[in-house]
């Protein structure tokens, strides 16, 4: 490699050795020629006829050197105007690697590599975003068939005896009800996701959040809720702040808040607490967490919880699977870990969200 | 209840207007804002749910328009509704004067419940009278009374005494209400009046205030780690 390098050198500086030396000789050449002038009419500064003719040499080597650095520097560039080329034509879709020219110096070659990279993390991206789309447009297939296929019997036997009304029952209109609001509810959390994924990407300035006031927001919000379903919402909550994007964890707050409600029979108790604590008997960090004292989820399950759509088998409530999901990608923004385990007693769902500050 | 509702999509206008007329308002739809402006000109509205996405001028735009000084309804509550949640559309319908902001599709309940809120809170800005089931509070007389024997059926306001300290809690929560009050503000709320207050002084407060409230159907329930916040008792009539 040294010697590589001393060959590059050697082939850059040789071809400026020649104007270089002939540019301090033609100046020599001028400062000597002046100074006779000078010596042979003293008190008479030089004309600008006597100084023309010496001067001549010395332009003529400027007019050499330049031209010489201008083939040098079209040289050096040739194979970065041709990287640029191969770009250039490319189509926006198109993500196959460039082809490297072998004799393409180091630098151009990094280039290369480097671009080749981003194409194939670009194509690793769209397949993914393909990917999801398509499971998105699934999963919202099925509320919506539960809807659709309800209407259109009422429709038909509406359609048989149009003078007349339909008598629905109650239990009827509530499953209606429940399917629409499901689909409503994927709906909403597709576009988190897609928000989320955005907004993180967008590199928004990060603020320092005030954890405590979070919490103490979203337990308003979720009270309501709590009241009804017969829960005990409460708070354990000391000062805390992190930097980070506070409607990005205020989304993830509430997806792990919804579900400890969602999934936690009457009578139990939620739990939001949130503060500087010791983690895994190491340093201090501040943390968030949402306990409550529900049926919990098998620690085999932990791992699949925030993947996309995962349903834990056999629960009743609905849900998207997509709330933990979420979750995740903003715990990873946020340089955070989102932790599961058990409550008070062995009892319930922990979910943790340990932050690295 | 006078509510005007301004929205341009049909399906939605007419469930909206049965589930509102449903929960006692008297509904007045137009489709467009052009329309609900000659609407505000002619008569006078309670409160007004405004669609941000409509044909034509849009309901930001027209939010703006009544928002201009010198119209009838510069004070009146406003809804917004739309189907774009962005954090740039909130924030901007807020800074316009929108009291309120709700994403389509819905949820009934909480519809009629955020209705209720912004009707409470412009009661509390215009009037001295602050009202919660059966209890009301005079905070300019200073006084608290509750309907014994039910508001409707003609029944007769009985006075509560309260102390000083009593009331500052009382009118804290009400005005609050049905939000829950965070300890912290009622201590505050209450270091006004005496600096050398204890935070155990919040409760004795509370307890003594349920004493004389929960014979009338009015509680104080606590929320674990947080505060307090009024509930009524026997009948869930303000939380459906």
């Amino acid at each position: 490699m040294p010697g590589l390098i001393r060959k590059r050198w050697v082939a850059l500086l040789l071809p400026m050795l020649f104007p270089i030396l002939g540019l301090v000789v033609a100046a020599a050449w001028l400062g000597y020629s002046v100074a006779v002038q000078v010596a042979a009419h003293p008190g008479q500064p030089p004309t600008l006829q006597t100084l023309l003719w010496p001067s001549l040499p010395a332009l003529l080597m400027v007019l050499v050197l330049a031209v010489m650095a201008h083939v040098a520097a079209r040289k050096i560039l040739a194979p970065w105007l041709s990287l640029a080329q191969s770009v250039q034509t490319r189509l926006p879709k198109d993500v196959r690697p460039i082809d490297n020219l072998p004799h393409a110096p180091t630098e151009v070659q990094a280039m290369t590599h480097a671009l080749n990279r981003l194409f194939a993390k670009a194509h690793a991206e769209s397949d993914a975003q393909q990917r999801f789309i398509a499971d998105a447009a699934h999963q919202l297939r099925t509320p919506l068939a539960a809807l659709q296929s309800q209407v259109e019997a009422w429709a038909l036997m509406a359609q048989a005896a149009p003078e007349k009304s339909i008598a629905l029952s109650a239990e009827q209109v509530e499953q209606l009800r429940k399917a629409s609001r499901r689909t409503t509810q994927l709906a909403n959390q597709l576009l988190a996701l897609s928000r989320v994924d955005s907004g993180l990407e967008q590199g928004a300035a990060a603020q320092r959040v005030d954890l405590k006031s979070l919490c103490e927001t979203l337990l308003e919000s979720f009270l309501d809720g709590a009241l009804a379903k017969g829960l005990d919402l409460g708070l354990e909550v000391e000062p805390a702040h992190v930097t980070g994007h506070e409607w990005l964890l205020r989304e993830l707050i509430s997806n792990v808040l919804d579900n400890a409600i969602k999934y936690t029979p009457q009578g139990g108790q939620v739990t939001v607490r949130c503060g500087k604590k010791v983690v895994d008997g190491q340093q201090m960090h501040t943390y968030l967490e949402v306990e409550d004292d529900g049926p919990g989820v098998a620690v085999g399950e932990y791992a699949r919880l925030t993947q996309r759509f995962y349903r834990v088998p056999g629960v009743v409530a609905e849900g998207s699977g997509l709330g933990l999901a979420i979750a995740q990608e903003i715990a990873q923004g946020h340089h955070a870990q989102l932790r599961f385990g058990t409550g008070a007693q062995h009892r319930g769902m922990k979910v943790e969200l340990v932050f690295s500050e | 209840m006078r509510l005007l509702l301004v929205e341009d999509d049909l399906m939605v206008a007419s469930g909206m207007k049965l589930g509102l007329a449903d929960a006692g308002y008297a509904v007045d739809w137009v489709s467009s804002a052009e329309r609900a402006l000659e609407v505000l000109a002619q008569e006078s509205f309670d409160i007004a749910i405004l669609d941000i996405g409509l044909a034509g001028m849009d309901g930001l735009e027209l939010l703006h328009r009544m928002r201009a000084k010198g119209m009838a309804c510069t004070c009146m509550p406003v809804l917004m509704l739309t189907a774009r949640d962005g954090l740039h559309d909130r924030v901007r319908g807020l800074d316009l004067g929108a009291d309120d902001y709700m994403v389509k599709p819905y949820e009934l309940p909480e519809l009629l419940a955020r209705l209720r809120a912004l009707l409470r809170r412009s009661q509390a800005a215009n009037s001295a009278v602050l009202s919660f089931g059966p209890l009301v509070l005079d905070t300019a007389a200073r006084s608290a009374g509750v309907w014994a024997g039910g508001q409707d059926s003609g029944g007769e306001l009985q006075t509560i005494d309260l102390g000083p300290r009593e009331w500052t809690v009382l009118e804290y929560l009400l005005i609050h209400a049905p939000k829950p009050a965070s300890k912290d503000k009622l201590l505050q709320a209450l270091t006004g009046w005496d600096k050398e207050i204890t935070p155990n002084a919040v409760e004795v407060y509370v307890s003594r205030l349920r004493a004389k409230l929960e014979p009338h159907g009015v509680a104080l329930r606590s929320i674990r780690g947080f505060g307090y916040r009024l509930d009524l008792l026997q009948q869930e009539a303000v939380v459906e």
